[in-house]
């Protein structure tokens, strides 16, 4: 069974405000920015594999760029 | 994952100040199963189970060996909440390969005893849960055999939605007619008889571990489906969400 990315949006007081699985996401970090366009709510998303964290994108510099 | 268990709760909560860390330090043990391998037997108790990938079944076998599923649960669920304070009268079982991380008896007391928010979480998913199994005593008690099998598609399939885990009007359901049979209190013959006419009405088909939505509306309308009865219980604070759009 292929560990899916687990993609969790989180707010400025920590919060959850979604978690969405993907097992063939190509780009994740590019996944990541598409779901924080989307959730004005959350202020980063993490992405993670099994037990680890592979990236942290935050909004933070993010509305700024675009 | 740790995280993935914070998550979770996070959808019950709000969490209480210092229970994130202290979930993050808590060790989980990851366990794998294979379909039809009991995740949880009856009468086991005080594990917090989190189901982390596949799909699982709650059921319980009659003396005669007739069986009556009554939930499915998806990933991020917390597959043993009866189990966690007074021992689960029915079994969990893996539809399809499953992962299940699992927080033991002392580490959950503790936090337990410790976390207030903790409790209350764990009540508003107990409360999510009834308000669920109150929509599937409903199908069995009150809806036709079409529309109780329309709304179980549209269950599994919104489920899988909020998680991303569902799109192009296909998601995962490893499970055959019998399974389904058992969950909507049909027999076998009858459910063949109800999945031809849904696909034949170009409703939904179930094939090859799959389930497609061929028209949602029609679908959603049939079975009465209802998301609010699946959306988890909070404490007015706005918490994690499950999306509410209409699934694609």
């Amino acid at each position: 069974m292929l560990a899916p990315l687990i993609f969790i949006g989180v707010a400025d007081d920590l919060r959850t405000t979604f978690v969405d699985f993907d097992i063939d996401a190509i780009d994740p970090s590019e996944r990541a920015r598409g779901l924080l366009a989307e959730h004005r709510s959350c202020e980063r998303v993490e992405i993670w594999r099994d037990e680890s964290c592979i990236a942290v994108i935050s909004r933070v510099g993010l509305d700024r760029a675009s | 994952m740790n995280r993935l268990l914070i998550a979770s709760l996070d959808r019950f909560g709000p969490l209480g100040a210092g229970l994130r860390e202290q979930l993050t330090a808590c060790v989980l043990k990851s366990e794998t199963f294979e379909a039809g391998e009991v995740i949880a037997p009856a009468g086991g108790r005080a594990q917090l189970r989190l189901l982390a990938r596949g799909l699982a079944v709650k059921q319980t076998v009659l003396a005669d060996g007739a069986r009556q599923i009554f939930s499915v649960a998806t990933p991020g669920d917390l597959i043993d909440l009866a189990g966690l304070f007074v021992g689960a009268d029915h079994e969990i079982r893996a539809l399809g390969p499953c992962e299940v991380r699992r927080l033991g008896g002392r580490e959950l007391q503790a936090l337990l005893h410790d976390q207030a928010s903790l409790q209350a979480a764990l009540l508003r998913a107990v409360l999510t849960e009834a308000r669920a199994q109150r929509n599937w005593m409903i199908s069995l008690g009150r809806r036709s055999a079409a529309a109780r099998t329309a709304n179980f598609f549209c269950e599994v399939y919104w489920r899988q939605q909020t998680l991303a885990l569902a799109k192009d009007g296909r998601c995962a359901l490893p499970a055959v007619q019998s399974d389904i049979a058992d969950a909507l209190g049909l027999s076998v013959v009858h459910i063949h008889r109800v999945l031809r006419g849904l696909r034949d009405e170009g409703l939904a088909v179930v094939k090859n571990g799959g389930l497609q939505i061929l028209d949602w509306d029609r679908l959603a309308a049939l079975g009465n489906f209802d998301p609010e009865a699946f959306r988890p219980q909070t404490d007015q604070a706005p918490g994690a969400s499950v999306r509410t759009t209409r699934p694609t």
